[in-house]
């Protein structure tokens, strides 16, 4: 890792989970260097695996990813940092904020990029599809549960009422992230035109969404590059 | 551009909304799945009628309520439309591609681009999301807060969430309890 690449790391984080801003630090992006398959030592920015640690297998992440997963309410990337990187300690502070910035980069859900980096990083390939299981299989069967419960209480009127009532709840949970993230963004006509566009264009005027990125994506990314700072 | 000339070639309602997602999954950068939900909102309630705005609203909220990444609503959706297949296949449509992508990325790694592009493309992202997001919630918002009293909720939620540290479970709780009590 060269330390080049650590100096802005008080940039805002971008999220998809909410209170994720708690617990996962906004980091800087990783330099060219990436776990690949783990034949030499220093695959990750911090310098790989530790010489006095043996690589975790495949089982041993699946069963932490799943433990992880089932811990993790309102989205599962603050309670990935906890387990890696202050109870397990398989990842370093910093190497974590890394692959966070990396995982964003990514299309997808940025947990299963971090599960599968650093499984990728213990056990190859195996060890990434272990941790990206570990994360989705648990949560699956539970969404069956739930999916027969709907199906079996949905009649009961007391169910919807309640349904209703957590629903509104978990409106007020999607906003906040939108209103967390807007007020990281800076104060300028250039990004706030990306905010607004992306609202109405979405929000009101229910335009398909590749046609939204297509558009937005590019011009966003524009807009930054022309950017100060 | 919805995929449904995938979906055509094979037919099935199940084909098709896996088409969908693993489209909108490839194109989700920033916002994750939270903020391609309008998207899926609109294909699998306005556009093919697969579930109803209310089913639709529930399985979020009952998903949200659950452990997990906060994409598996996407598997509970596919739960109403083919029951347990529907299930694993809507969690495979996410799962799936994204996990490529990464294993590609790990193989043949990120050198290209350089430090000034990727900070760009960062900074680039957060606007982005901000105004994906705000959208999520807002579509969101109208198919749930269909009178004052849940609106007035989700804005006092809103509130406290910001203002406060209220875990969000605690929220949803309360959602369901005032719901119980036929508040909303």
């Amino acid at each position: 890792m060269s330390e080049s690449n650590t100096g802005a790391a008080g940039e805002a984080p971008v999220k998809d989970e909410s209170a994720a801003d708690r617990a996962t630090p906004a980091g800087q992006l990783p330099s060219d260097r990436l776990p690949s398959d783990r034949l030499p030592s220093d695959q990750l920015p911090d310098g790989g695996l530790p010489p006095d640690r043996l690589p975790i297998g495949p089982l041993q992440l699946f069963i932490s990813f799943s433990l992880l997963t089932i811990s993790g309410f309102g989205g599962v990337l603050p309670f990935a940092y906890r387990m890696l990187v202050e109870k397990r300690q398989w990842v370093d502070k910093k190497a974590f904020a890394e692959l966070f910035a990396l995982a964003q980069m990514m299309p997808g859900p940025p947990i299963l990029h971090i599960a599968q980096m650093v499984g990728h990083r213990e056990s190859g390939w195996r060890g990434g599809v272990a941790a990206v299981l570990g994360i989705i299989v648990l949560p699956t069967l539970l969404m069956m549960v739930l999916g027969l419960a709907y199906q079996y209480f949905i009649d009961i009127a007391a169910f919807r009422k309640a349904l209703a009532g957590m629903s509104a709840a978990a409106v007020s949970l999607i906003l906040v992230m939108g209103i967390k993230l807007a007020t990281a963004v800076p104060r300028r006509v250039r990004p706030w035109t990306v905010v607004v566009l992306a609202f109405v264009l979405l929000g009101l005027l229910h335009v398909s969404f590749f046609i939204v990125m297509a558009f937005l994506l590019p011009l966003s990314m524009w807009f930054a590059w022309k950017e100060p700072g | 551009m919805d995929a449904a000339w995938i979906g055509a070639l094979t037919g099935s309602a199940l084909w098709q909304f896996c088409a969908h997602i693993v489209l909108l999954t490839g194109t989700a950068v920033g916002g994750g799945m939270i903020a391609v939900m309008p998207d899926v909102h609109r294909f699998v309630v306005e556009t093919n009628h697969w579930v109803t705005s209310e089913q639709f609203t529930a399985t979020f909220a009952m998903a949200q309520a659950s452990p997990g990444p906060n994409f598996m609503y996407v598997a509970l959706i596919g739960w109403h439309i083919a029951g347990w297949t529907g299930a694993v296949a809507g969690t495979i449509a996410v799962a799936l591609p994204p996990a490529l992508i990464c294993y590609a990325v790990l193989r043949i790694g990120s050198g290209r681009g350089g430090g000034v592009v990727q900070r760009a493309f960062r900074r680039g992202l957060v606007p982005l999301s901000a105004g994906l997001l705000l959208a999520s919630g807002w579509v969101l918002a109208n198919t749930v807060d269909d009178n004052w009293r849940a609106g007035l909720m989700t804005a006092v939620f809103v509130v406290l969430l910001l203002k406060t540290r209220v875990h969000p479970l605690w929220l949803i709780a309360t959602g369901a309890t005032l719901g119980l009590m036929g508040w909303v």
